[in-house]
């Protein structure tokens, strides 16, 4: 019965291609939407979900690279109960590499410098934005001419460890490639806070955000606050759970509007396929009626009849999901945005497109069921 | 030994509503159907031939009187137990043949086996069988399109034996056929007939079929006009 519902759909191919294309773009949009979303999800949780500390910069900025705090601040965060080490950063953008000027063209082409002290950033317990090392060694605290190069921009200017880059008017030589391959931190350059400073044009006793690792990272909301509380008129301290709680957030909302033009493109596809079966029903009445003269039920009927749909619920739907996964793949390679098409988001469309044919065919087969075997083969 | 009874009609009647109008189609008719009858319904069209048909077919209700096949009251049946009594007992013939063109000659006498839980290779070997007892094994895999009028017709026997019935209709079986495969086709029914001691019942209006049956019926205005015996 399954090879017959199946061929069925091809007796008339142009009919049966124009009902299910409303499946097709319902679930393109579906499977591209949930790719973005779930990509952009992976990145924040890969970036911020590794750790968990406090970030403190400036109050009132938009970025770090436009905060400026006094590094004596540091000190006096230490003391803060709860953390048990900060770390001062600097974050700019180059201008120019291997004297080649940068232009922002895509998130993955966005390239900056990420400037630390080593021997503070040895007494971290955990590995802060940085992550683990793929290659070579950690910068030490005379490394002023060596840096730690993201993975990305490693492999885009076919940089290794030993390599030389040049990074605005300087010469620098690579000790270490990042493991990180997260869009954001891929290209990341890491190097000695004083030559950052130089590079950025910050003074010696500034910097732009500290990082704050805590005694118990779960209690990273706490002293984001008990932070707000002492410095509240300077500062600013998020912890970075609360980033990525925003972040899905803000995701979830995408997520309702992913689902609503689901819901809307299944209906519509829906009335596409109520009418295409109904249709094909009504053209074979003699070949119903044929089928229960010779002792099918009403339910073989029945189950002949929702196979149908629901195969064209089904073909509408892979079709939909390789085109989906087609669009998400251009979209992170050309245009930047991470994307990730994941197994669940696939199961779920397959199933989604089959139950929406099931559904769709549901009153057609019931017509079908129904009909008079004397009166189907009279073909009324 | 006395001759099983397969179908009893005890004066049954027929009626149709068109549309306000009631139209009689059968009234009155009493027949026994015995097994391996082979009967030739005569009649003009809209004498009621065909309603007589789908009566001892199962395929519908009579309005009154009484129907029995293998000894079942019809009126005590519903959708699924005439589905289940059409499964068992009965094969149909059609004129035009009603053949599903997406499929080939061996899988559309296969299709009245479809919802049973009869095993596919069992299937295929009766239905192989049945191609080769009705002549047209050798065009088993060619779809409908590519049958002549007699082949279709005779994938289409093979189709309503498939189920093993005690009893064969056929409506008009010959009624687009020309006359020297119309001979085939009945040569082969009567061969069915003789062998395997089905019953056959053929409705037409082709006078010259009448020297298959046993027992002729001439139908004219919903009754049993006369009934010739051999």
């Amino acid at each position: 019965m399954i090879k017959l519902a199946f061929f069925n759909l091809f007796r008339r191919k142009i009919r049966t291609f124009l009902a299910v294309l409303g499946i097709v773009i319902g679930i393109t949009a579906l499977i591209t939407l949930t790719a973005v979303i779930d990509g952009i999800y992976n990145e924040m949780t890969s970036v911020f979900g590794s750790f968990q500390g406090v970030m403190v910069m400036q109050k009132g900025v938009a970025d770090q690279p436009f905060s400026r705090l006094e590094e004596s601040l540091g000190q006096k965060l230490t003391n803060v109960q709860g953390v048990r080490t900060v770390v001062s950063e600097i974050w700019a953008a180059p201008k120019s590499i291997d004297n080649q000027p940068l232009r922002f063209t895509s998130m993955s082409s966005f390239v900056f410098i990420y400037g630390i002290d080593p021997a503070q950033y040895k007494k971290l317990r955990g590995s802060g934005w940085i992550g683990e090392l793929e290659r070579g060694e950690m910068l030490g605290s005379n490394d002023k001419s060596y840096v730690l190069l993201g993975k990305n921009i490693a492999d885009d200017r076919k940089k290794f460890v030993g390599s030389n880059i040049r990074v605005n008017e300087k010469q620098f030589k690579v000790k270490g490639i990042l493991k990180t391959e997260s869009e954001l931190y891929g290209n990341i350059i890491v190097m000695d806070i004083d030559v950052a400073r130089e590079l950025a044009g910050i003074s010696k006793d500034k910097v732009n955000t500290f990082y704050v690792e805590l005694e118990d990272p779960k209690e990273d909301k706490k002293v984001a606050q008990l932070i707000n509380f002492l410095y509240g008129s300077q500062v600013e301290a998020m912890a970075t759970s609360d980033f990525s709680e925003t972040v899905s957030n803000m995701l979830g909302n995408f997520n309702i509007v992913a689902f609503a033009i689901a819901a809307i493109s299944a209906f519509v596809a829906a009335m596409g396929i109520i009418n295409t079966i109904l249709m094909s029903v009504m053209e074979r009445y003699k070949e119903i009626g044929t089928l229960k003269a010779s002792g099918w039920t009403s339910w073989s009927i029945m189950k002949l009849i929702l196979l149908e749909s629901a195969f064209m619920g089904l073909l509408g739907g892979l079709i939909g999901i390789f085109i989906g996964i087609a669009i998400a793949h251009y979209i992170d390679t050309y245009f930047g945005i991470p994307t990730l098409v994941t197994t669940n988001s696939v199961v779920q469309a397959a199933l989604f497109a089959f139950f929406v044919g099931l559904f769709a065919g549901a009153y057609p087969a019931y017509r079908a069921a129904k009909l008079d075997p004397v009166e189907a083969m009279r073909g009324a | 030994m006395p001759k099983k009874k397969v179908i009893e009609m005890k004066n049954v009647c027929k009626e149709y509503t068109m549309g306000k109008v009631k139209v009689k189609a059968l009234c009155g008719v009493t027949l026994d159907v015995y097994e391996g009858d082979f009967i030739v319904i005569i009649g003009p069209s809209g004498s009621g031939k065909s309603t007589m048909l789908h009566l001892m077919g199962a395929l519908d209700k009579p309005s009154s009187g009484k129907v029995f096949i293998n000894g079942k009251d019809l009126q005590t049946l519903d959708d699924w137990g005439l589905a289940m009594l059409r499964r068992k007992f009965i094969g149909f013939v059609f004129q035009s043949f009603h053949l599903i063109p997406t499929l080939n000659a061996l899988e559309n006498v296969m299709l009245p086996l479809e919802p049973t839980k009869i095993d596919d290779i069992e299937k295929i070997k009766r239905a192989k069988e049945l191609l080769k007892i009705v002549g047209v094994e050798h065009r088993m895999f060619h779809k409908p399109t590519e049958l002549s009028g007699g082949e279709s017709q005779r994938v289409a026997i093979a189709r309503a034996l498939i189920n093993d019935p005690k009893i064969v209709l056929a409506d008009e079986p010959t009624g687009n056929l020309d006359s020297k495969t119309t001979m085939q086709i009945m040569d082969t029914l009567q061969k069915m007939n003789k062998e395997k001691n089905k019953t056959f019942i053929i409705v037409t209006h082709d006078l010259s079929l009448t020297k298959y049956g046993n027992r002729i019926l001439y139908i004219k205005d919903g009754l049993i006009d006369k009934m010739e015996e051999r």
